[in-house]
């Protein structure tokens, strides 16, 4: 008897499923949207972009002071400046929306690997337009100016050499380039004072509302800025090896660095931990998670208990991400599995997030899988 | 009770079908809703929106290099070349047809979202290494511990090149690409809402956005695409490939086959795979994605199944062999169970979970299968009721779990 009833449940379960139409414009689980978004708005976001634009305009003095004075200690102030600005960049570039998405924000900052044949055109030409075309986007950010800082001679004295030999030329478009940098991020701070409170209003559930941009932007940058950028298309996961690929490539001892600050800022993003205290968390893509696991929202074994499981895979690749040599590119050539073993620790994540997570939540995934033939 | 409902499932699904598309005047393309066609052709303004060529063309590489991967002429840098291709392109085929396309084999393998594995492709990429390295320079050697070799049957009539594992490299590669390849692009990919419905693609099928110049919209194709990795070499057999499919190649499609004979272990399977196929299909024509998803749930469990049987099949072939003193045969038949025991992990058992997983196959592979000459039996036969259940018995409760019951001893 009670398999026949379970059989008939389980029919009538599959009935509704099929022949009703689901109403996606809402959000109807009834968990408050608006008070995660208030959390990742005005406790993480805004404040890493704030601490972001205070440590690139650290940078920014400090090439000034070198381009007054070029010296062998100038030059060394600006490449330690570069590097915490680097790192704190980590933790904006998964906010990819509004205004950063309309100017290509991330893709002019952080697009790896640089083209120095392109660089070299521009350092030569006396009118670049940045912002002309795409070809343009690796030939500045971050990863050109780690080729200015780092890549120019095997010592630092080479490097400075080519900046008071030059007539100016190299460190004109150093200068170019951050100015560059610090207007962008500028534009898109204001960006986010003007439209802060839009955005924490806007609760839906349609492609535009505000989580599901956030979250499509965050797992993105989970599986693509993450795991593909740093880990796997270095590793050769979907080619040969390519250690010349690592972020930060001429200052590769930081790829470490830069990867373990990423993962952290997701981690920390997902728990909702405040960006400038991190004993205090609010309301967050865990809690959203754990509210649904509590009123039994699904009884998938996907879905009971995945808020933990994704911080379980945030810990089991920090385990494996430290492990690595601090230079990716040296890892790879010595002992590459270990990069591997990296990638399919945060590949785990990824089928959490994105399989898992986004589905649960009813938010669509709004890039393609690029995985076709 | 699990198993019990899956196969009323399975048994009532096309009369449930109906009864919903019949009472659901309201459907979303306005009523224009087509019905399964008996087999897997589509149209689309009178001309085939079916597209599945970048499967065949993957499906026809493996063979050279199953062919290449039992050459005493074969060297690392030419494997190398037809497995993982020459700058993001294919190379290295005596077929020119295959070469200089973006079909590369092994960007598919271990690839899935859900259930891919840089380690896992590493493992292809290491058997190669030793095939070229240990295996060819050694191909008249006798083989034994630690030395690769040769081994014949006690007729003659067989020569099996072994590593100094005792392991027949081509074995483990091509069972392993059976699920690594084939099978996971399958049922952990194409089928998947991962690839059906990211980015526009619902509402482009929604609205009948072909995908470029092509016929078919890019949901369309994906499935086809999933499709094609097991019906990819089916040529003229294509309308007949339900009831008869012809086990063309030496992936998938061979052991399908071989389960679905009369007196296989699950004759009719090929007809149940190949209606969710067209249903599927079917499905995304009339816009209907759960009655899609359901059909793709039936093809994971189904297909993930050749995996079980013939994992076990060689598990026990290979005792069969010991037992008639048949050494050489026995190191071929437990090459092929390690290639489908590696292939477990990939399996799906319709929830998007595999029925065994990467962890508990490759620990036991590295383990207990880790050396052929010094295999102790048990650890694949000891009786499920035993302290140590032996992976015969681990993989029937793999599925057992899930409320699949393979039906072979």
């Amino acid at each position: 008897m009670r398999f026949n009833y379970l059989i008939i449940l389980f029919f009538i379960t599959l009935l509704s499923i099929s022949c009703t139409e689901n109403d996606n414009n809402s959000s109807t689980d009834g968990y408050d949207r608006s008070s995660l978004l208030s959390n990742m708005v005005d406790n993480i976001m805004i404040p890493a972009h704030q601490n972001f634009d205070s440590q690139l305009e650290l940078f920014e003095s400090a090439v000034n002071s070198f381009g007054q004075d070029r010296s062998i200690s100038n030059l060394e102030l600006m490449q330690d400046q570069f590097i915490e600005a680097y790192k704190a960049w980590q933790h904006i570039e998964m906010f990819n929306i509004g205004y950063a998405e309309e100017i290509f924000y991330a893709s002019k900052m952080n697009i790896y690997p640089a083209n120095i044949t392109r660089i070299t055109q521009n350092i030569n030409s006396d009118n670049v337009d940045l912002d002309g075309n795409s070809n343009q986007f690796s030939a500045q950010g971050f990863p050109a100016v780690d080729y200015l800082l780092f890549g120019l001679g095997e010592t630092n004295d080479q490097i400075l050499n080519v900046y008071v030999t030059d007539n100016n030329l190299t460190f004109g478009y150093l200068n170019l380039l951050v100015s560059k940098m610090v207007n962008n991020t500028d534009s898109v701070i204001s960006y986010w004072e003007t439209n802060r409170q839009s955005f924490i209003n806007s609760t839906g559930n349609t492609s535009t509302s505000s989580l599901n941009k956030l979250a499509n932007d965050f797992v993105y940058f989970y599986e693509k800025g993450l795991r593909a950028n740093k880990i796997g298309i270095p590793a050769g996961v979907w080619s040969g090896e390519l250690p010349q690929n690592v972020e930060a490539y001429y200052k590769s001892d930081i790829s470490k660095i830069l990867a373990i600050e990423a993962l952290q800022a997701s981690a920390d993003f997902f728990n909702g931990i405040h960006f400038e205290d991190s004993q205090t968390n609010g309301e967050s893509l865990y809690d959203y998670l754990a509210y649904l696991d509590d009123t039994n929202y699904s009884d998938s074994s996907m879905f009971i208990g995945l808020e933990d499981d994704i911080v379980d895979s945030f810990d089991s690749s920090m385990i494996k991400i430290n492990v690595l040599n601090d230079n990716f590119a040296l890892q790879i050539e010595t002992d590459n599995m270990k990069m591997l073993e990296a990638y399919d620790a945060i590949q785990q994540g990824v089928v959490r997030l994105k399989t898992n997570m986004l589905s649960i939540l009813g938010i669509a995934v709004d890039y393609y899988d690029a995985d076709g033939d | 009770m699990k198993n019990l409902i899956y196969k009323s499932m399975l048994l009532s699904l096309a009369i449930f079908v109906f009864s919903c598309d019949n009472d659901d005047n309201d459907n979303d393309n306005g009523g224009n809703n087509i019905v399964a066609p008996m087999s897997y052709e589509f149209t689309r303004d009178g001309e085939s929106s079916v597209s599945f060529s970048g499967q065949t063309t993957r499906l026809t590489q493996a063979e050279e290099l199953y062919a290449a991967l039992n050459s005493s002429e074969a060297t690392e840098s030419g494997l190398d070349l037809m497995f993982n291709g020459d700058a993001n392109s294919s190379a290295g085929f005596a077929d020119e047809s295959l070469n200089g396309t973006s079909k590369i084999i092994g960007s598919k393998t271990a690839a899935s979202t859900l259930a891919g594995s840089a380690t896992t492709k590493q493992m292809f990429d290491d058997m190669i290494v030793d095939y070229a390295n240990n295996v060819v320079p050694n191909w008249t050697s006798d083989a034994g511990p630690e030395q690769p070799g040769a081994i014949s049957t006690p007729d003659g009539a067989s020569t099996y090149h072994l590593n100094g594992a005792g392991q027949e490299i081509d074995q483990l590669f091509f069972k392993g690409l059976i699920g690594a390849f084939t099978l996971d692009q399958i049922v952990n990919n194409y089928i998947h809402p991962n690839q059906l419905d990211s980015g526009t693609r619902i509402d482009d099928n929604d609205n009948d956005v072909l995908s470029g110049d092509n016929n078919y919209t890019d949901m369309e194709h994906k499935w086809d695409e999933g499709f094609g990795y097991l019906y990819g070499l089916e040529g003229d057999n294509l309308q007949n490939a339900g009831a008869s499919p012809s086990g063309s190649g030496s992936l998938l499609m061979k052991y399908f086959k071989k389960v679905n004979d009369e007196g296989g272990y699950e004759p009719g399977i090929g007809q149940v795979v190949y209606d969710a196929f067209i249903m599927g299909r079917t499905a995304i024509v009339n816009k209907d994605y759960d009655l899609r998803d359901q059909q793709a749930a039936i093809i994971k469990v189904e297909l993930s199944k050749v995996i079980g049987y013939y994992a076990i099949h060689y598990m026990n072939d290979y005792i069969a062999k010991l037992d008639a003193d048949n050494v050489a045969k026995a190191h071929h038949s437990l090459s092929e169970g390690w290639g489908f025991l590696l292939s477990l992990q990939f399996t799906n058992n319709g929830n998007d979970e595999p029925f065994m997983d990467k962890a508990t196959v490759e620990y036991f592979l590295a383990n207990y299968m880790g050396d052929f000459h010094n295999m102790n039996p048990a650890v694949l036969t000891a009786p499920a009721s035993s302290q140590y259940p032996g992976m015969i018995a681990l993989v029937k409760q793999a599925f057992e779990a899930n409320g699949v019951t393979l039906n072979i001893d």
